[in-house]
C-alpha cells in the first residue's frame, strides 16, 4: 500500500531483519544437525530375568558407509553399525540410559525394524506397542520381528555386503517371505475382533547369517505358540498375503517332485451358521507356473498337467489343514481372520459369541478347505528337459 | 448508538460469494480434518464416516440464521444489529460475541500449537509456535478482509489439491472390508460421534461477519450451502480413508489423517511425507486462524465504535496468544471439551442466540436502516 514509503533505509532494515531471522528460523529449537544425531535403524525390546526391560538400539554410522564405499572393501572400513543396550524398569528409562552412553542424540525417524525378544512376548507386548505408538517420530510402518534369543544377537549378525543387520531384515520382508507385520498392523490385530496377532520370527544361524524361522502367534498381547516354517507358510495362504511362493508336490505313481511357482492366489473366507453349528469355508484359488519337473511326465498333454494340478491341490489342502489345526487346537488364537469374517456376515450372532471366541468357539469351528489350482504355463519347455525321447511318459 | 448507517462500514474490502464460501469452508475443515476422525471413531467406530452427515444440521441452521439476520440488517454484522434489536442487552450480547471469538480463536491456535509441538517440534516453546502464527495472522488481518481471502485462495486451494492427491495415493493401503458391518450398534453412536464435527459446522455462523461484504448478494446463500455440503463431503472422505487404512486404530491415534498419510509409500522412495503434510495443513490452519482473528478484531472495533479496525490487529494477536496458553491445561482437556460440553457452548452462540435474535427482530419488527444491496 505504501511502496513509496519503503525505500532506502527502510528497505535495507527489512533485508537485515530477514537475514537475522534466517539462522534462528529453520527448525527453531528442534533443529538437528546430521553430525549431532545418532541414526537409529533398529530397536530391540526384551525383558530380563528380573522383569526389567532391556532396550537395544542399532545405530548406523553413516560416515563409515561412505568411507567403505571409497576403499571398495567391507573389511577395511571398520564397523558400520554400533549395537548398544541398557536396562530399565520402563522402556523410556532404558532408552535414557542408552542416551547417557552416547554423545549423539538418539534419532528414531529412520528406524525401520523393531525386534521383540521372546521373553517379552511371553509376558506381553502391550507396553512395547504403546511405547512405539506414542512416539511421534517413530514410523508406524516399521517392521516387527520376534527373536528366540535376545534382539542384541540378531543386531550383531551382519551379512557380508550389508552395512547393518537392519538391511537384511528389511529386505527379507520386502521379498514377501514372511508375514508382512508392521507396528500399525500389529496394533490393529491385537485389538481387533479376534484379539490375536502373528509376528514373523527371525533366528541367528551363524555370525553372518540370519534366517526366518516361522512365526509367533499371539493371543491378546502374549505369545502362545511358535509356528514352524510350513505352518507359517500356510498362514500366508489363509491370510491372503500373496507372496511369490513355490509348492512341491509328487503326482501319484511318479517318483520325482514337481515344483510350481504361484503367480496369483486368492483366499476367500465364507462363514456359515446353521442352527447351532458354525462352520467356515476356506476357498483358495491359485494360478501357477511349473518351475521344476523332476518326473518323466510330459506337460504337452493337458491331462498330465491336470494330474499335477490335482496332486498340488491335495498337498496344499493338507498343508492348510495342518496350519488350521495347529492354530485352532494348540495356539487357540484366531490369527486367520475367521472372527472378522463372522462379525461381518453375522453381526448379531457375533455379539453373542465374541467373549468366548478364542477359548471356545474358534477351536471347535468346522473348517472346510477347498483348493483350486490352475496351472497356466509350463515354463519354457513342456517336456522333461534332458530326458531321452523314449523315456518321456506321454500319458 | 454510535453506529448509524453509512459511516458504520469500517471494512472497505469486498469479496465474492465464492471467496466467502472458500474461507468459511477452510474455517470449518481446518482443525476438523485432523481431530474429528479420532473423536468420532471413539464413539462410532467404523461407522464414523456417517457422523459428518449427522452433524451437518448444525451448519445449515447456523448459516440459515446468519443469512436471515443479514437479509434483515444488510451491511451490518451481529455486533451492530444486536443492539438494534435488544438495546443495551443487545450490546451485552455483542460483547459476548467478541469474547467468544477470541476464545474460539484461542482454541484453534492451541490445536495448531499442540500438533506442531506434539508431533514435529517438541522442544520449541509453545509460545514461539503460537506467537509466530498469531503475528503472521495479525499482519494478514491488518491487510483487511480482501487480503485474508486472497491469501486463503492462493494458499489453501493448492493445499487441498495436495490433500486430494495424497488421498488417492493412500489407496494402496485401503482395506475396504473394514467398513462392514455398517451400523452394527444402530444410529446412536453415530450421533454421539457427530458432537465434535457439529461444533465446527456451527461455526458457519461466522458468515454473519462476512455476508455484509459480499459483492454478489444474490449468490451468497447458494455458495454458503455449497461450502457446507463440501465440508461435509471432505470430512466424510477423510473419515472413510481413516477407516480404510487405520481400521480400529482410528480411535487410538490423535491425528488419524497424519497417521494415514504417513503410511503412504510409493515405490519405496516416496515416503516420509509427514513434514510435507504439515506444510500443507499450515496454510489451511493459517486461513482458519486469520478468519477467527479477523472476526475478533472487526468485532471489537465495531463494538467500541472505532473508525478503523486495523490498529487493533496486533494487540488482539497478543491477547490471543495469552488466551491460547490459558485456555486449556492439556490437549486431553481441549479434546474432551470439544467432544462434550463444548457442543452446548457453541450451539448456544451459533444457533440459539441468533435464532432468538431473529425471532425478537421479527416480533418487534426491527429492520436495518440500510437499503438492501447497499453493501455493493
Amino acid at each position: 500500500m505504501r511502496a513509496g514509503h519503503l525505500k532506502g533505509a527502510g528497505k535495507r532494515a527489512l533485508c537485515l531483519l530477514l537475514m537475522v531471522s534466517l539462522p534462528i528460523l529453520p527448525g527453531c529449537w528442534d533443529r538437528k544437525e546430521l553430525n549431532e544425531i545418532a541414526l537409529i535403524r533398529a530397536l530391540g525390546i526384551d525383558r530380563t530375568e528380573d522383569g526389567d526391560f532391556e532396550v537395544t538400539i542399532l545405530q548406523a554410522i553413516p560416515m563409515r558407509v561412505s568411507e567403505g564405499g571409497g576403499s571398495g572393501g567391507g573389511g577395511g572400513g571398520g564397523p558400520q553399525q554400533m549395537v548398544l543396550s541398557a536396562r530399565g524398569v520402563t522402556i523410556p528409562e532404558a532408552k535414557s540410559k542408552l542416551q547417557e552412553k552416547m554423545g549423539r542424540r538418539i534419532f528414531t525417524g529412520h528406524q525401520e525394524v523393531i525386534v521383540l525378544g521372546k521373553r517379552l512376548a511371553q509376558t506381553g507386548i502391550r507396553e512395547a506397542l504403546d511405547f512405539i505408538a506414542r512416539q511421534p517420530q517413530v514410523r508406524m510402518d516399521s517392521f516387527l520381528f520376534m527373536s528366540e534369543g535376545s534382539p542384541k544377537e540378531i543386531f550383531e549378525t551382519v551379512a557380508p555386503g550389508e552395512t547393518t543387520a537392519t538391511e537384511t531384515l528389511y529386505k527379507m520382508v520386502k521379498l514377501e517371505r514372511a508375514v508382512d507385520m508392521t507396528v500399525m498392523r500389529a496394533l490393529k490385530e491385537v485389538s481387533d475382533d479376534a484379539e490375536a496377532a502373528v509376528i514373523p520370527m527371525v533366528m541367528k544361524v551363524n555370525d553372518t547369517t540370519l534366517k526366518l524361522d516361522g512365526a509367533a502367534v499371539f493371543r491378546g498381547d502374549k505369545m502362545v505358540d511358535h509356528l514352524d516354517r510350513d505352518a507359517a507358510e500356510g498362514l500366508l495362504w489363509i491370510r491372503n498375503e500373496f507372496t511369490s511362493r513355490t509348492i512341491n508336490t509328487r503326482p501319484p505313481g511318479e517318483k520325482g517332485y514337481v515344483s510350481l511357482v504361484v503367480t496369483r492366489s486368492e483366499t476367500e473366507l465364507i462363514p456359515k451358521i446353521e442352527g447351532k453349528k458354525r462352520r467356515i469355508l476356506l476357498k483358495v484359488t491359485s494360478e501357477d507356473d511349473v518351475h521344476y519337473n523332476g518326473t518323466r511326465l510330459s506337460l504337452y498333454h493337458p491331462s498330465n498337467v491336470d494330474r499335477i494340478a490335482r496332486a498340488t491341490e491335495r498337498t496344499l489342502r493338507d498343508r492348510l489343514r495342518r496350519t488350521v489345526k495347529e492354530v485352532q487346537k494348540k495356539a487357540r488364537a484366531d490369527v486367520l481372520g475367521f472372527a472378522r469374517a463372522f462379525h461381518r456376515e453375522y453381526p448379531e450372532e457375533w455379539a453373542k459369541m465374541k467373549d468366548r471366541w478364542n477359548e471356545q468357539v474358534f477351536p471347535r469351528l468346522d473348517v472346510d478347505i477347498q483348493v483350486r489350482v490352475h496351472i497356466r504355463r509350463p515354463g519354457t519347455t513342456d517336456r522333461p528337459a534332458g530326458q531321452p525321447e523314449g523315456k518321456v511318459k506321454e500319458r | 448508538m454510535k453506529m448509524k448507517g453509512g459511516t458504520g462500514m469500517i471494512e472497505r474490502g469486498r469479496i465474492s460469494a465464492g471467496q466467502m464460501a472458500l474461507i468459511l469452508y477452510t474455517g470449518c475443515v481446518g482443525v476438523k480434518i485432523l481431530t474429528a476422525p479420532h473423536l468420532a471413531a471413539m464413539w462410532a467406530g467404523r461407522d464414523m464416516w456417517l457422523s459428518p452427515l449427522a452433524g451437518i444440521v448444525s451448519g445449515l441452521v447456523a448459516f440459515y440464521a446468519a443469512y436471515k439476520l443479514h437479509r434483515r440488517f444488510p451491511g451490518e454484522t451481529i455486533i451492530q444489529y444486536s443492539p438494534r434489536i435488544l438495546g443495551w442487552f443487545g450490546k451485552g450480547i455483542a460483547l459476548l460475541y467478541w469474547i467468544v471469538y477470541i476464545h474460539a480463536c484461542s482454541f484453534v491456535i492451541r490445536y495448531y500449537a499442540d500438533l506442531v509441538n506434539g508431533v514435529f517440534l517438541p522442544e520449541t516453546p509453545p509460545t514461539v509456535v503460537m506467537g509466530g502464527m498469531a503475528l503472521v495472522c495479525a499482519a494478514a488481518v491488518r491487510g483487511g478482509l480482501e487480503t485474508i481471502v486472497r491469501s486463503a485462495q492462493f494458499l489453501t486451494l493448492p493445499a487441498f489439491a495436495v490433500l486430494a492427491i495424497l488421498t488417492v495415493l493412500s489407496s494402496t493401503e485401503w482395506e475396504v472390508d473394514n467398513l462392514f458391518p455398517i451400523l452394527e450398534h444402530g444410529i446412536g453412536p453415530v450421533v454421539r460421534g457427530a458432537v465434535n464435527p457439529s461444533i465446527w459446522y456451527s461455526e458457519y455462523f461466522l458468515a454473519a461477519f462476512l455476508l455484509p461484504y459480499v459483492k454478489e448478494q444474490d449468490k451468497a446463500g447458494r455458495w454458503g450451502a455449497v461450502a457446507i455440503v463440501g465440508s461435509m463431503l471432505t470430512l466424510t472422505v477423510f473419515d472413510l480413508i481413516a477407516v480404510f487404512v487405520l481400521g480400529n486404530q482410528s480411535a487410538t491415534f490423535l491425528y488419524p489423517l497424519f497417521e494415514t498419510f504417513r503410511l503412504i509409500s510409493l515405490a519405496g522412495f516416496f515416503e516420509h511425507i509427514d513434514a510435507f503434510l504439515l506444510a500443507m495443513w499450515l496454510t489451511i490452519i493459517f486461513a482458519k486462524i486469520c478468519l477467527f482473528q479477523y472476526v475478533a478484531v472487526l468485532g471489537s472495533a465495531q463494538w467500541l465504535g472505532l473508525s478503523d479496525y486495523k490498529p487493533l490487529s496486533l494487540p488482539i494477536a497478543f491477547i490471543l496468544v495469552a488466551v491460547s496458553i490459558w485456555t486449556a491445561p492439556s490437549l486431553s482437556f481441549l479434546n474432551r471439551f470439544l467432544d462434550g460440553e463444548g457442543v452446548f457452548y457453541s450451539h448456544l452462540v451459533h444457533v440459539v442466540i441468533p435464532l432468538g435474535l431473529l425471532a425478537v427482530a421479527w416480533i418487534r419488527k426491527v429492520k436495518g436502516t440500510r437499503e438492501e444491496g447497499s453493501a455493493s
